[in-house]
């Protein structure tokens, strides 16, 4: 059912330039301040911009840097997660102590100074979600490694004679890959909400359309314009529950293991 | 024996408190270094980002001195944290002030507001935790487990904002933002119940989130335990229903919710700073927005170093409670 919602999303993120006839952050494209009318299907903001068109972009953003964030999170994550699994010891003790050190850190708090330092671009707030985002990964990856390192496939691949590289990477991963894609579509709808929540505060990148941003500027007219509030947040609310979801049915269909308990 | 008391001399707790020890230090350093090296990272020169654009080059320079930018690295950082641990954690050149002051000045406000949410989310949901287990996929436990997912979902500022459309402007019982009526300013027990007033809406939006997350906790808890041999037996023995699901299985299901409340602290503070912002709610949250913006460093690392560090340590002392009372924690 997710996945529907997802696909929606996606679909409509694609095809924004087509949907609406008003670039993404024009403004003045009609009286400020009005309710939904024929030709602002959503209404307007304070400075004329068309709702609309804001949510139409804003979903390309948000699956955007969903998408690379989680592509960096899940990157340094898995390697992370895949060394640490497959040697038991002294690596696998340091990794995961720095790993858990970093997941203990408020993630947001963190995000929040990186971009005041670093400056406001799109690409900052992807780098910056993508890196605070990696620990979680790596816990998950590594349990699954754990799990598979004593197989017997294992076993005979290092009978084989195959490299301890060839060993995780072409024997183990794989076998692994559902996990990451359950963990990848959970981090996605969460690296969606720090984006929002960063485009908020106005930590974003102001030239680009966000969900959040549309909601910083709905703000301060909270008593004139719900349709401001409402239709971004709504957004938002949707595509992360349709995105944990999606996640959550994956899980059932790729770990049938953990569903027999049930 | 109660089990608090042999819990912290049974084996393993010493080991256990190292291994959090081991993993909470670490993160307190990160946090550190974190502060201290992006100031002289980024572009520029650091002792004029911290002065403010504002000020006189006399300034620039006495803080240059100051903070020894002028001398090798590894002497900044001892003085840095030998500052540290005398709890001086800058000063903010844009207001005059220690920032230490000024966190400490906006702390009681957002505790004030992060206690009442903690406190009634772990009450509210677990009851609803407790609800909805004891008819499991029963139409009520579908509904409020929807209800739950969606406030999972819902960004915390966003709620926040439709909060504040439903139960201030639509309806106007609740004040749209504020610590207290600045128009008829009261003192004593008028004033506190003003403050109150004002504390609902924030409160409530941090609540969403929060109770979702310990229903969701109780209630896949309550199923596992209510699932047992031991609950059949109790109730094959005719012992009545009531009593059964709550002495019997809440009070077992009820250890690993409350143990996951010190994990969940980060994710609290963080809500609090979208909720405080929304509603302009004095705390430190907002205070940390408020000087990003104008960007008051000194304020804002004063603010992640403080935030940061109460939330790891707060964390950590959690678990180790936690750990001296079931032994089962420090095997996981």
């Amino acid at each position: 059912m997710g996945l529907i919602i997802v696909a929606c999303a996606s679909f409509v993120a694609v095809t924004a330039p087509f949907l609406t006839p008003y670039a993404p952050l024009q403004t003045s494209t009609g009286v400020p301040l009005k309710p939904p009318t024929v030709s602002h299907p959503l209404g307007t903001d304070d400075l004329g911009r068309d709702i609309f068109t804001g949510m139409v972009y804003g979903a390309q953003t948000a699956l955007i840097v969903g998408l690379l964030a989680t592509a960096i999170a899940a990157g340094i994550g898995t390697t992370v997660g895949m060394i640490s699994g497959y040697h038991s010891g002294k690596v696998d003790d340091v990794l995961m102590r720095i790993t858990e050190s970093f997941i203990i850190i408020p993630v947001f708090f963190m995000a929040m100074v990186l971009m005041a330092f670093l400056g406001q671009s799109i690409s900052n707030v992807i780098l910056v979600v993508g890196v605070l985002s990696w620990p979680r990964v790596a816990r998950l990856v590594r349990a699954d490694f754990l799990t598979f390192r004593e197989r017997e496939f294992v076993k005979a691949a290092r009978m084989d004679g195959a490299s301890k590289s060839d060993i995780m990477v072409r024997e183990i991963l794989p076998s692994v890959t559902p996990t990451i894609i359950v963990a990848s579509t959970l981090e996605i709808a969460s690296a969606i909400l720090y984006e929002a929540s960063l485009s908020f505060l106005g930590l974003g990148d102001a030239n680009v359309a966000s969900w959040g941003v549309m909601l910083k500027y709905a703000q301060p007219y909270i008593y004139q314009a719900w349709w401001a509030i409402m239709f971004p947040g709504l957004a938002i609310t949707i595509l992360v529950l349709a995105l944990n979801e999606m996640g959550d049915g994956l899980n059932d269909a790729l770990n049938p293991r953990l569903k027999e308990k049930t | 024996m109660t089990p608090a008391r042999i819990g912290v001399y049974q084996l393993g707790y010493r080991r256990y408190v190292v291994k959090r020890s081991l993993e909470a230090i670490p993160s307190i350093v990160i946090v550190l270094l974190v502060s201290f090296i992006i100031v002289r990272v980024v572009p520029g020169d650091p002792a004029q980002l911290i002065a403010g654009e504002a000020a006189s080059p006399s300034t620039v320079a006495a803080i240059r001195t100051a903070l020894g930018l002028d001398k090798p690295l590894w002497e900044q950082l001892i003085i840095y944290f030998q500052q540290l641990s005398h709890g001086d954690l800058g000063f903010s050149y844009t207001q005059h002030t220690s920032v230490a002051a000024i966190i400490l000045t906006r702390l009681p406000n957002t505790l004030m507001l992060v206690g009442s949410a903690i406190t009634l989310g772990v009450i509210f949901g677990v009851a609803l935790g407790c609800m909805a287990a004891s008819k499991a996929y029963s139409l009520r436990d579908t509904a409020l487990t929807i209800w739950s997912l969606a406030s999972y979902a819902a960004p915390s500022f966003w709620v926040a904002q439709m909060l504040i459309l439903l139960l201030a402007v639509e309806i106007p019982i609740f004040p749209a933002g504020g610590f207290q009526n600045l128009r008829n300013e009261s003192t004593g027990g008028p004033a506190v119940l003003d403050v109150l007033w004002h504390l609902f809406l924030p409160v409530l939006t941090l609540l969403v989130a929060y109770m979702a997350e310990q229903f969701r906790l109780t209630r896949a808890s309550m199923l596992e335990i209510l699932g047992q041999d031991y609950i059949t037996t109790a109730r094959a023995k005719g012992v009545n229903r009531r009593t059964v699901i709550f002495s019997h299985g809440l009070r077992n299901a009820l250890l690993p919710v409350v143990t996951l409340i010190g994990l969940r602290f980060g994710s609290i503070f963080t809500g609090a700073v979208l909720t405080e912002v929304v509603f302009g709610w004095p705390g430190v949250g907002r205070l940390m927005y408020e000087s990003v913006i104008i960007r008051d460093y000194p304020v804002v690392l004063g603010c992640f170093i403080f935030v940061s560090s109460f939330v790891i340590v707060g964390a950590f002392i959690t678990d180790l409670l936690y750990a001296a009372i079931d032994p089962r924690i420090r095997y996981e």
